[in-house]
């Protein structure tokens, strides 16, 4: 048919897209932009060197055009080998030496997410609990009280089940900084990574907050949850899984 | 052989054309397509075209006369020509492209498929069908499925696609 050899004729002059969305438009015009040839053509002239190729390729020009020709910036993480569930987070708390809160948490308590915050917690806190942001909270029962002049401390380990493994996540900080309008103390370690990992990545920090309540006491810090992040680099659940996942595990 | 008196009278051709009807083009001129230039080398001077008709033939000598007379002064003379010729039909352009390959016309080929690809460019599927009178033939399926094949094409510069078919 005459519309064939125009065709043949043209396709050469699109762009890939353009020869892609031409594939959409009926079974004719998708069986001719389908042949590789002017794959190979459009290859070519990106990447001339890709056709100069010793060996026979083993994808076609179609598949290497598709996978190359633009940078994703759409960021599709895949499922992470990690889940909650393989995961226990060994908290420990302490003022002065004193230990005040020490507990194996299950990775699925800490993923579900905040219970319903008691009343009497500020605004601002019960706001950024009940925000969309993905955090790690559990809730402390029954609640402990923390008088300002003392230091305290935090360490997190944390254990996986599927290699029997575990990892350091802080290794033992001081919670300096409190954040009176949110009602938080803040402390945070910086993560050690695995090996090649930790070569490029570093700087990425664990966060862990102690939720107070808003009595109005300035002397003591009355304390009903806990709050784990990494902010400085994962979003969502499964960022969080595979940042864990990348962690020095002995 | 060839003198170069001005006098002289170049060598003049005739084009016949599918409805039999005859032109006369130099042969200067002519030779820019390959075709007519392996005939004239045969010896022929009537150049039978059953391939093309009378109004395509007519365009495609006006496109030779003008190319004919290419000197580096008047290129942009010529663009303006290229410009004012491709905006014709659908299907003149169709009957010339068919015609110029005919012919073996080179940069008649490349201008016309040039043209084409303009009117492809940056242009939604169903804009393209409306332009080159294509019914879609795909069954809702099928098409959902041609569509995420290749939606990696259309994933970021969507803004850029032209809705309307012209």
């Amino acid at each position: 048919m005459a519309s064939e050899e125009i065709l043949k004729a043209v396709f050469p002059f699109l762009e890939g897209t353009e020869l892609a969305t031409c594939m959409i438009v009926c079974k004719q015009w998708r069986d001719i932009a389908r042949d590789d040839y002017f794959w190979k053509c459009l290859c070519s002239k990106k990447w001339p060197s890709i056709c100069k190729r010793t060996s026979p390729p083993t994808v076609t020009y179609y598949n290497l055009f598709q996978n190359f020709h633009k940078r994703q910036y759409r960021r599709t993480v895949l499922p992470p080998k990690l889940s909650f569930s393989d995961l226990e987070f060994y908290i420990d708390i302490w003022t002065e030496e004193k230990i005040i809160f020490s507990d194996v948490v299950p990775g699925p308590v800490l993923q579900k997410g905040i219970w319903i915050p008691p009343p009497g917690i500020c605004d601002v806190l019960r706001f950024h609990l009940e925000g969309p942001e993905y955090k790690m909270t559990l809730p402390v029962e029954p609640r402990f009280t923390i008088p300002l002049c003392q230091t305290v401390s935090v360490s997190v380990l944390v254990g996986r089940k599927d290699t029997n493994k575990a990892a350091c996540i802080i290794k033992k900080s001081l919670f300096d900084y409190i954040d009176r309008t949110a009602y938080r103390a803040l402390a945070f370690d910086y993560l050690d990574f695995s090996s090649p990992i930790s070569l490029f990545v570093s700087g990425v920090r664990a966060w862990i907050s102690l939720l107070f309540m808003d009595h109005g006491n300035e002397g003591a810090l009355d304390v009903f949850g806990i709050e784990m992040d990494f902010c400085d680099a994962a979003n969502s659940e499964h960022e969080v899984l595979w940042l864990l996942d990348m962690l020095e595990w002995k | 052989m060839a003198s170069s008196s001005k006098t002289e009278q170049k060598k003049m051709l005739i084009l016949k054309s599918s409805e039999e009807e005859e032109f006369e083009i130099e042969e200067s001129i002519a030779v820019q397509s390959g075709t007519i230039k392996n005939m004239v080398e045969d010896d022929f001077t009537l150049i039978p075209l059953p391939n093309v008709d009378t109004e395509t033939l007519i365009k495609i000598i006006k496109y030779m006369k003008k190319h004919g007379e290419k000197t580096k002064s008047n290129e942009k003379d010529i663009e303006e020509f290229d410009k004012e010729f491709v905006k014709k039909s659908f299907t003149e352009l169709k009957e010339l492209v068919l015609a110029a390959n005919y012919l073996h016309i080179t940069s008649l080929i490349d201008l016309l498929c040039q043209a084409f690809a303009d009117r492809i460019k940056n242009k939604s599927v169903k804009a393209i069908r409306e332009i080159f009178g294509i019914p879609n033939d795909f069954t809702p399926e099928e098409e959902a499925e041609v569509y995420e094949q290749h939606k990696w094409a259309h994933e970021e510069g969507k803004e850029h696609i032209d809705h309307s078919a012209y």
